[in-house]
């Protein structure tokens, strides 16, 4: 029968606190004592009973710690939108670009990249980067307080440091559509088109203004998507702390968008409100095409 | 609070400093899961067993330092992502109706251990966890706790597992759990 010292014995042991040499005499102990091997196993239940209770209160402790104070971490969607509209209005000489011939207009709005324009042989309008106006609201867009430099086509992007892209993300879910099998507006092309337009007697025109409002959020479903919802632009992701980009080109009345972030190009497929994984574009000749038109 | 100090406290069972280093690298480490197919949630919870996992090392005195503290609290959340990644592997191979047996009697004494800890009182409790869990010294947990001596913290910490053993052993019965 196993005397009192004898639990108190055990309860070290199961309490991980005996020393090496009286750790194997208790070992050596149960091995003859069946009713001590008994009360050894209640023992280590109930303490690991305690050890759960403590871990649960230790990490409902970590959940009540206000994360506010953490950059980024915890923000409100509402805070999110206001530094984006303030952090674009900021930049003040960030520009959109158009170039008007008949149907094709560009429009590049840089978000938190500083992009200066060089005058050369293009008129450009160029106007605050981050507005709110509907596609269609051609007089609206007109009326905007534009500044045209006559003859520049060639821009250069002065860019803020963007960070180095470590790894790209990992999509592996779904498979974004191939951008080059899409009906993709060709920077190039336009960017002749441009240059044709400024023998063009009349001048260019805004025919279309677009920008749209990007919300981005943390959102435990999604690691690296996007998504197109009330005429605004989701990201779901870390995107807080990075500076990111997005690009808009249009032809034939067509807005094809892309992403820029951390050194990588990810189209955007505004063709419907579903959520979708970001993939980075992989196709040689269209990277070189917006990395062209980037100016990087 | 500089490294060290951080350490130090943390070791005493500072649970402030605990908080102060959650807030400290909550950003590094959960990005180490979500970069790493882990959601927001996830790379919480990840992050948040990690440090349990260094702080309990910490309270025992089981734990020298010789890296920097994010480094080893890291290497610990890269272990445990790991870890539950290749859980999602085995699961999602599995035929479904195989992969799920619970073990009713395993959860029932759980929630009965659960139930007779939540009935003792706070600082028996605390007696108790910090004496299993933390792995402390009779010494600290009599400074933690504002016990006149170690002797006070000892009969303390008796009286009330005897009191915990007794309701689980009552309950226990009551189930027909025991031998």
């Amino acid at each position: 029968m196993a005397s009192e010292k004898d639990f108190d014995i055990l309860d070290e042991y199961a309490g991980n606190r005996l020393n090496p040499e009286d750790r194997a005499a208790f070992e050596k102990q149960l091995e003859s004592d069946a009713e001590l091997k008994n009360e050894l196993s209640l023992q280590r239940e109930i303490i690991e009973g305690v050890r759960t209770a403590r871990k649960a209160e230790l990490k409902k402790m970590l959940n009540d710690v206000p994360l506010s104070s953490i950059p980024s971490e915890g923000m409100s969607t509402a805070l999110k939108i206001g530094l984006w509209v303030v952090a674009a209005g900021l930049v003040t000489s960030s520009v959109y670009f158009y170039f008007n011939r008949e149907e094709n207009t560009i429009a590049q709005p840089p978000v938190a990249n500083e992009i200066k324009e060089e005058s050369t042989e293009n008129d450009v309008v160029t106007e605050p980067a981050v507005t709110a106006e509907s596609n269609q609201d051609e007089q609206a867009a007109q009326e905007q307080p534009v500044q045209p430099q006559p003859k520049a086509s060639e821009k250069q992007a002065d860019n803020t440091p963007t960070p180095k892209a470590s790894s790209p993300e990992k999509v592996e879910e779904q498979q974004a559509v191939e951008p080059s099998t899409r009906d993709v507006f060709d920077p190039s092309q336009d960017a002749e088109n441009a240059e044709q337009a400024a023998a063009d007697e009349n001048g260019p025109k805004i025919s279309t203004k677009s920008s749209i409002a990007v919300v981005t959020e943390v959102d435990k479903r999604y690691n690296f998507h996007y998504q197109f919802r009330d005429n605004k632009l989701f990201l779901y992701g870390s995107f807080e702390k990075n500076f990111y980009e997005i690009m808009e080109f249009f032809s034939n009345n067509k807005r094809t968008m892309f992403l820029y972030y951390k050194d990588n190009y990810y189209l955007l497929n505004d063709a419907d409100e579903k959520v979708k994984p970001l993939a980075p574009i992989n196709d040689a000749a269209l990277l070189k095409k917006l990395r062209d038109y980037r100016g990087n | 609070m500089n490294e060290k100090e951080i350490f130090e406290r943390i070791c005493k069972g500072d649970e402030k400093a605990l908080e102060f280093l959650y807030q400290k690298y909550y950003r590094m480490m959960t990005k180490l899961v979500i970069t790493n197919s882990g959601t927001e949630e996830e790379a919480r919870d990840v992050y948040q067993d990690a440090l349990i996992v260094f702080w309990q090392k910490a309270t025992s005195g089981n734990l020298v330092l010789t890296s920097k503290m994010s480094t080893y609290i890291y290497s610990i959340c890269q272990n445990l992502w790991r870890k539950e990644l290749d859980r999602k592997k085995r699961l999602s191979s599995e035929e479904k109706d195989t992969s799920v047996t619970l073990d009713t009697e395993s959860s029932e004494r759980e929630k009965i251990l659960a139930k007779c800890i939540d009935q003792l009182g706070e600082t028996c409790k605390k007696v108790l966890m910090f004496y299993y869990f933390e792995e402390m010294s009779m010494q600290d947990i009599a400074d933690k706790l504002g016990f006149a001596n170690t002797d006070t913290a000892k009969t303390k910490k008796y009286k009330c597992k005897k009191k915990l053993d007794e309701l689980v052993k009552a309950q226990y019965s009551e189930h027909d759990f025991l031998d």
